[in-house]
């Protein structure tokens, strides 16, 4: 994708002053500049089935609907049935002809996703992708049933479990880990990736957990390449989330005018899943284009720290050779 | 905090992920495919982690002897190296994942330096760009030559 040297010093400009960037503004910057990459092909997904982690609230909703209306069968993975019925149904009233079913995993809990990559892989024999978009951002420490700090759980561990469990069904396809642009704040903790010292802080921990994701990724994607799958991280931006307006109010105060909505937040996750060919893997994405995962020096990650939290997460999430 | 120049390339290989793997995680290749190896030797270990190599090195016109320790070696997608001396910490970090038939590779390097050697970091991080494209041209041809 080559694109004029004024409209990549543009988007670069607009993604380095984060606020302008991540906003509605950006995206709709972006949208109207030449290069923009093209939308996936109105049938892309048909016959395809994908799975979308959270998708009962936020983005996951737009995710899903982004997704069936490229043809996709949807498979919406929720932790609140009722919830995910009801949002089910509105999906269906907007796209009549989506083809939407709905299955119960808790994300957080390791058992839990076993069960159901289990239950899936009886259905399913391929799934074209899995979008990791469940997230949670506990107000005080709490710990999974394996007793892992419970944002790393669903943001890390629970996606790698799943993904892990549904290698041979998703040959051939595409994994979407679903990041923050909060990550850019915070360094990988090795040394304390479940947040056991210092004062527990709602963000800086929802932060840590969406950096693993991010500093994890390469490793990820050279494992899972052995079976022909993808990986990708991708930040929404700002987006007008349950998750904002519950655990950021303050935030969602002032920048509320410019948030983005849920579908412009979903956009890049929706064409990471159905555009053609497929984009290549390990890397970071936000508004359809590969990002730096650094913008900080002080965030850069070293060798021995990346190597102490692949170890970590080996054990938390089994991952056998 | 200290400075710690790092270089990372990435590029493809004929070669499949797994005899990729086994001919980077036997460090002796190093005389073939590394530039700056003058002479690379198993001390002790069996190839997988914990394996320990004496590599004699010439960097920048100055011959040093470093002993490199495996430390992550994860068949057939991921190869670690310590490399330490006195003044000398040095990481090399081998990611390897399937690409088509033959295999796509990132090469990552990273320094430290102690004592008096620190300073010349700066010197070291200008020069790496040059030494990563020397590295990167040797490794992809002695690679290509195993598929």
């Amino acid at each position: 994708m080559s694109r004029p040297l004024p409209v990549r010093a543009l988007d670069t400009v607009l993604d380095r002053t984060l606020v302008l960037g991540y906003t509605t503004i950006g995206l709709r910057v972006r949208r109207a500049l030449p290069g923009w990459p093209a939308d996936p092909a109105p049938d892309a997904l048909a016959g395809k089935d994908v799975l979308v982690t959270g998708a009962s609230s936020g983005l996951g909703v737009a995710t899903a609907e982004g997704l069936a209306s490229l043809g996709a069968r949807v498979h919406l993975v929720v932790r609140d049935e009722a919830k995910g019925a009801w949002v089910r149904d509105e999906i269906a009233g907007r796209l009549p002809d989506a083809s939407l079913r709905l299955w119960r995993c808790d994300v957080g809990d390791v058992e839990d996703v076993r069960r159901f990559a289990a239950d899936v892989a009886a259905e399913l024999p391929s799934i074209h992708a899995i979008v990791h978009n469940a997230g949670v951002m506990p107000p005080e420490r709490t710990e999974s049933a394996q007793g892992h700090e419970l944002s790393m759980a669903v943001h890390v561990v629970g996606p790698v479990v799943m993904t892990e469990a549904l290698r041979p069904q998703l040959a051939g396809g595409r994994v979407v880990l679903v990041s923050s642009g909060g990550m850019y704040g915070q360094a990988l903790r090795a040394d304390d990736p479940e947040y056991r010292r210092g004062d527990y802080s709602p963000t800086t921990s929802y932060a840590r957990s969406k950096r693993m994701q991010v500093e994890m990724l390469p490793l990820l994607a050279d494992r899972w390449s052995l079976h022909g799958i993808t990986a990708a991280a991708m930040h929404p931006g700002w987006a007008d989330t349950p998750g904002v307006q519950e655990s950021l109010p303050r935030f969602r105060t002032v920048t509320r005018p410019v948030l983005r909505d849920d579908a412009q937040g979903a956009d890049t996750s929706v064409w990471l899943v159905g555009t053609e060919p497929t984009p290549p893997t390990g890397r970071f994405w936000h508004d359809r284009v590969e990002r730096p995962v650094n913008l900080l020096p002080t965030t850069r990650a070293g060798e021995e720290a990346r190597a102490t939290a692949w170890a970590w997460l080996r054990v938390a999430a089994g991952l056998s050779d | 905090m200290p400075v710690k120049p790092t270089v990372s390339r990435t590029f493809t290989t004929t070669a499949p992920p797994g005899a990729v793997f086994d001919y980077l995680a036997d460090f002796t290749h190093a005389e073939e495919w590394d530039p700056g190896t003058v002479s690379c030797e198993r001390v002790s270990g069996d190839g997988g982690v914990g394996t320990v190599y004496r590599n004699v090195s010439s960097f920048m016109g100055r011959t040093t002897e470093i002993t490199y320790t495996t430390v992550e070696a994860e068949r057939p997608t991921r190869i670690h190296l310590i490399g330490r001396n006195e003044q000398f910490e040095g990481h090399d970090v081998l990611g390897i994942r399937a690409s088509g038939t033959g295999s796509e590779v990132t090469y990552t390097a990273e320094f430290s330096f102690e004592g008096a050697a620190r300073f010349a970091a700066p010197v070291v991080a200008a020069y790496l760009p040059v030494l990563a494209r020397k590295t990167v041209g040797e490794l992809r041809s002695c690679l290509d030559r195993l598929a």
